[in-house]
């Protein structure tokens, strides 16, 4: 069998071979865009036993105050707290906590009441954050 | 390995039994399927074969023992026909005569024709061939060759079909390897000169759109190589058969007669013949003793009573060299591979050494595997080799993989089912279409596919494993009448092209295809929809399931609707008949 008249017998299965690879590449492509669109601090998940207690922490507390400026002191507090532990985690995406963190200090420090637990929350954040009061 | 591992993944992990109906009865299917791949490879796994050797001369080469007195050998050319073209049994007259070889040889060439027609025995006579025929038409083909057998003398047979047309060197090539004395038969490749070529994309475009469409097809060719739309319409070329299945079961010594294009060793099948039959009358009387015993208390026959029940019982039973049967060749060679006291070999010769016509119309075509089908099945119901002594554990392998390959339709119809019934109700018979999934199933498909290309470099394998799909409804008939005990009957396949639309044979697939489409429509609706269950990984898995059986199945929808190009294909098709004129 020459070369040429070999290959072309086998285009069938090359065009299968090519379909299969394709198809895999969509839905492995589908599965990535999927897991990056998750926060870079869950891609543990924190809910599986096997998470991190500092995620969980702060997915508890993200849970807790789904609107921070209306939560309760102490939801706003564990926020901070959360926030500020996770950030101190070597393999962590400070910039996207950092934002996240100054979106909350602005928010609750502008509030009329103050409480003293979150304003203690709120001295720890600023310094581990390195951000002004 | 992989197979092994998907299929272990496949069974622990993925079932979705919340849907046992439909994920049960597939995960069955692919276990089933990948035993019949095992056998498969392990059929393709070695490419050793006896070597060739010299055509012997003397008749003392090809025996074990020197005879009394030497001399050249005598070969009997033997030609079965029953209704075919006397004609077309002209030219393969012809080139039997023309056969070569380098010593003096006793070459006897015999028309065997079951028609009894005056004007074959007139072309026999013309061809100066001798002409045999008898009284009734019993055990067809294999009946035909035994009542041959009965009036021939020759060392060695070669049969041939009525339209086979033996090449100059047929018998120089096949002949050395019965310098072994235990080389009971050789197979040779059947090669089918009229199928249809097909046309040319060019040509076919060129035809449609003018002289762009020309352009296009010969630049498209130049890409990807020749391009012919409607090349054999009947996956009739047998090449993954001869040059792989049967030629890589040389090592097990387990290559099978294919009726026509084989050499076989009279000495061979007459012992053969003799011990079956003697093994036959034994085993009934045996029954009938013990049946005796019970009735009367004797335990103890008179000599004289068992002789005379024994005498009566070989008068009954037919003394055959081949075995009165549909599948009288497949049948044939068991019984020889069975015989360990002489441990008879077999071997499939590489090299085509002559030519037939194939059958070119789907009617045609479908009795010809029904036959093919019906009878391996029946062989299977009623003696079942695998459990038969006296054939090797490698024989055992090969016989088992070519009896298991016609118990696919119980699986293939599943994997045909399969996508439509997603599709419908969103129910998948896996757990999850995830990435685990892919990460599963690729590997072993990719590899499986890379080996098999590798395996049979050269041969379209996927036109094959196509015919091998879309024949199910053909394979599930014969296996249902082996079931409820009808007898498979032999019908002599058409020589001449029937014309004709055959949507009637193709009905099951045309439903199959119906259903595809519509299945694909609604499903992608829903899943557009958002309904829950059709998940985008499902939709790309069952799609592709789907487009693939659609493309098996439109193999033999088109093959029933086809119709051979007067410019490319009837040349060929009718080239005999030319060569006739």
């Amino acid at each position: 069998m020459k070369g040429r008249n070999g290959w072309v017998a086998a285009r069938g299965q090359i065009a299968w071979i090519l379909a299969l690879l394709v198809s895999t590449a969509i839905v492995v492509q589908l599965e990535r865009l999927e897991l990056g669109s998750r926060p870079a601090v869950l891609d543990t998940n924190p809910l599986t036993e096997d998470g991190p207690a500092w995620a969980l922490a702060l997915h508890e507390a993200r849970a807790q105050a789904p609107d921070p400026s209306n939560a309760t002191p102490i939801a706003q507090a564990s926020l901070l707290l959360a926030l500020s532990l996770a950030a101190l985690q070597p393999d962590a995406d400070t910039e996207m906590l950092a934002a996240e963190a100054a979106a909350a200090i602005d928010a609750f420090g502008s509030l009329t009441e103050h409480d003293p637990l979150v304003d203690d929350a709120l001295a720890l954040t600023r310094r581990v954050f390195g951000l002004s009061s | 390995m992989f197979g092994a591992w998907y299929l272990w993944w496949r069974w622990t992990v993925s079932v979705n039994w919340d849907a046992a109906w439909f994920s049960v009865p597939l995960i069955i299917a692919e276990t089933a399927a990948f035993f019949g791949l095992i056998l498969f490879t392990i059929n393709l796994w070695s490419p050793r074969s006896p070597k060739r050797q010299p055509p012997p001369a003397m008749v003392s080469e090809t025996l074990a023992d020197a005879p009394a007195q030497d001399r050249p050998l005598t070969v009997d050319v033997f030609f079965a026909t029953y209704n075919e073209d006397p004609e077309l049994v002209r030219l393969g007259l012809r080139d039997a005569r023309k056969m070569q070889y380098p010593h003096p040889i006793d070459l006897r060439i015999h028309v065997l024709d079951d028609g009894r027609r005056p004007v074959m025995a007139a072309v026999a006579a013309e061809e100066e061939a001798n002409y045999i025929t008898r009284d009734d038409n019993v055990g067809y083909k294999a009946g035909n060759l035994r009542n041959a057998m009965d009036r021939t003398v020759g060392d060695f047979v070669v049969i041939f079909d009525a339209d086979t047309r033996p090449f100059p060197d047929f018998l120089t090539a096949t002949m050395g390897y019965f310098r072994d004395p235990k080389m009971a038969w050789v197979q040779t490749p059947q090669w089918f000169w009229d199928i249809p070529p097909g046309t040319p994309l060019h040509a076919a475009w060129g035809s449609r759109l003018g002289r762009f469409g020309g352009w296009l097809g010969r630049r498209v060719e130049g890409v990807i190589g020749p391009v012919r739309f409607g090349e054999d319409p009947f996956g009739n070329d047998p090449q993954i058969f001869y040059d792989f299945i049967q030629h890589r079961r040389n090592w097990a010594n387990a290559a099978f007669c294919c009726g026509a294009g084989s050499v076989h060793r009279r000495d061979a099948l007459m012992e053969a013949a003799i011990r079956s039959w003697t093994a036959q009358i034994d085993k009934i009387s045996d029954r009938e003793d013990r049946r005796i015993a019970r009735m009367t208390g004797e335990f103890v026959l008179a000599e004289a009573v068992r002789d005379t029940a024994r005498m009566s019982r070989a008068r009954e039973i037919d003394f055959t060299p081949f075995k009165l049967h549909v599948s009288e060749d497949l049948y044939t060679s068991i019984a020889l591979h069975s015989d360990r006291e002489r441990s008879w070999k077999s071997v499939m010769h590489p090299d085509v050494l002559s030519r037939m016509i194939s059958p070119t119309d789907l009617l045609s075509w479908t009795i010809q595997r029904f036959k093919y089908a019906g009878g391996t099945l029946d062989i299977l119901r009623n003696d079942n080799p695998l459990t038969r002594s006296g054939l090797t554990l490698p024989q055992k392998l090969m016989y088992g993989a070519t009896f298991y390959s016609y118990l696919s339709p119980l699986w293939n119809i599943v994997f045909l089912v399969a996508p439509i019934v997603f599709l419908f109700s969103g129910v998948a018979p896996v757990a999850t279409y995830s990435l685990d999934f892919f990460l599963h199933i690729v590997p072993f498909m990719l590899l499986n596919e890379l080996s098999q290309m590798v395996g049979m470099w050269g041969t379209q394998v996927m036109k094959g494993r196509r015919w091998y799909m879309a024949m199910f409804p053909l394979t599930l008939g014969a296996l249902w009448a082996v079931v409820r005990g009808r007898r498979i009957s032999f019908t002599v396949t058409p020589k001449d092209r029937a014309s004709g639309r055959y949507l009637k044979l193709v009905r099951w697939q045309l439903l199959l295809l119906a259903l595809n489409v519509t299945a694909l429509v609604y499903g992608w609706g829903l899943f557009v929809l958002g309904v829950a269950g059709y998940t985008l990984g499902a939709m790309i898995v069952n799609t592709l399931w789907s487009l693939n059986n659609m493309l098996s199945l439109a193999v033999i929808i088109r093959a029933a609707i086809w119709k051979p190009d007067p410019e490319f294909d009837l040349p060929v098709m009718e080239a005999y008949q030319h060569e006739r004129a």
